[in-house]
């Protein structure tokens, strides 16, 4: 028994956590840590007790008295941070939990929230990466699908007129009428394999730069889809790195798509700025929207937000994207135009 | 060649008009293919429309109800065009410019055959649409 209480004492000391305990209000027991985080922040108990206790009674005053979450927490968490000597702040989570009731005896636990946060960042980047992954795939798959049902069917409806012209004994009208169905099929199929090839990497971009290549694919998906897309764009874009201009374009595409897939919008709007010290690129749609809340963090409509998300962060940018049931959607993005103080010259936004 | 041109483009606009009139569909329209390249396919003359819109689509052939007729040549008919979203193959650019639910489509050939056009007709209620409408409108665009 005597050895089982040593064990667990050593354990005590040696939690991740610093853990003190209480009883009526007063400190009984802390393990190793907690006097380490007593010396070297300065702290009192009786301090992180007011903490504590302050958010436990504001759990227990407040009117969500039936509240079914709040019942089924066992104890109260509260986020606190300490300042070190040279101004830089930690962030722990202060975790109130009762022991004993009728004792008074409880427990204060100091959780280092940068370690929870690196774990769950870590399971981001996971989601994030099975996501990256799985797009690419279905980006194959539909080519794949793309060059067999329409490149390979007009081809080989091509083979079939050019084989009537050369196997049968056609008169002069219908001669004329065979060649030029084999040159529609073949002009349909040419208009196919431009789409595509614009689909995968416009070589407008290239050329012609940023401008130019969102107005050809918002001509082209406007034909496509029915839905007006209006391009106003007063930006000089001459300046923005490739990188830059590719992600913007990218971001484009993709925010179009997904009014196109799932808004039912009569109209988009695709708006890029420059200011002084930023360009501003705005995807807005006038379709069903979404309730923001309900998309918050990670389930399958998110992950297409959050890369492009992950991508305009890479490189120094800021994503935005707003919704409102039944009022549309707005998507915006804004790159610095002089990140010099970043200092990676390959950037060179 | 140009007064043919018009007597063609007259005699569109009053097929349609006519079967705008003649049945309930809340929409009608022809769409053509040109006569040169890139052999663009367009609707070029409607009854019915809520807006502007049908001018901005180039139709693709094999995709949407009117995109098939002109890749098969036969008529097509679909209850439940606001189900297909964009990425959709059957997703029918017209039926979403228009807010239609239902719509048929059938071929419009040339003298020699081939088809180089299609006439639509469509509800934007939840009117379904079968075989036996098809039949219908073939008959009365023969009329």
């Amino acid at each position: 028994m005597l050895e089982t209480i040593k064990w667990l004492e050593k354990y005590f000391n040696q939690s991740p956590d610093a853990i003190m305990i209480f009883k009526d209000d007063e400190l009984v027991l802390s393990n190793q840590l907690a006097q380490l985080l007593e010396q070297e922040f300065n702290l009192s108990a009786d301090y992180l007790l007011q903490i504590a206790k302050n958010a436990w009674q504001q759990n227990e005053n407040n009117d969500c008295a039936t509240c079914l979450i709040k019942s089924q927490m066992k104890h109260v968490t509260t986020p606190v941070s300490f300042e070190q000597n040279d101004n830089k702040s930690i962030s722990f989570s202060l975790v109130y939990k009762p022991l004993d009731r009728q004792e008074n005896v409880f427990a204060l636990t100091i959780e280092n929230r940068d370690q929870q946060e690196r774990l769950s960042n870590v399971e981001q980047q996971r989601l994030l990466n099975r996501y990256v992954t799985r797009a690419h795939e279905k980006e194959r798959q539909r080519i794949s699908q793309d060059l067999h049902d329409s490149i390979a069917q007009g081809v080989f409806s091509a083979i079939m007129g050019v084989r009537r012209i050369s196997h049968e004994d056609l008169s002069p009208d219908e001669l004329a009428q065979v060649s030029q169905a084999v040159e529609i099929q073949l002009q349909a199929t040419l208009g196919e394999i431009k789409g595509m090839a614009l689909d995968i990497r416009p070589s407008v971009l290239d050329s012609f730069g940023l401008i130019p290549a969102i107005k050809a694919l918002a001509k082209r998906l406007q034909a496509n889809s029915g839905v007006t897309i209006n391009v106003l764009a007063a930006a000089k874009t001459a300046e923005l790195s490739t990188d830059v201009q590719n992600v913007l374009y990218r971001i484009c595409q993709e925010a179009i798509n997904n009014a196109l897939k799932h808004a039912r919008p009569s109209e988009i709007n695709v708006i890029l700025t420059s200011h002084p010290h930023f360009i501003q690129l705005e995807v807005m749609d006038d379709g069903t929207g979404f309730d923001m809340s309900k998309h918050h963090g990670f389930n399958g409509h998110s992950l297409g937000l959050m890369n492009m998300n992950e991508r305009v962060e890479a490189l120094y940018g800021s994503f935005n994207i707003s919704s409102t049931l039944h009022e549309g959607t707005t998507v915006t993005v804004k790159f610095p135009y002089n990140s010099n103080k970043k200092g990676t010259g390959e950037l060179n936004v | 060649m140009v007064l043919e041109k018009a007597k063609q483009s007259r005699d569109y606009q009053q097929l349609v008009n006519r079967l705008f009139q003649a049945t309930d569909y809340d929409f009608v329209a022809v769409a053509l293919q040109d006569s040169f390249a890139p052999f663009l396919i367009k609707w070029r003359y409607v009854a019915g429309n809520q807006n502007e819109r049908f001018r901005q689509i180039t139709l693709r052939r094999g995709f949407g109800i009117a995109g098939l007729v002109f890749r098969t040549g036969k008529p097509f008919f679909s209850s439940e065009l606001n189900q297909y979203s964009f990425a959709n193959e059957m997703y029918t650019p017209i039926a979403a410019a228009e807010s239609l639910n239902s719509a048929i489509a059938i071929p419009l050939s040339t003298s020699l055959g081939s088809v180089n056009g299609v006439l639509l007709a469509g509800y934007r209620t939840e009117k379904l649409v079968g075989q036996a409408q098809v039949d219908k409108l073939i008959q009365l665009v023969n009329q």
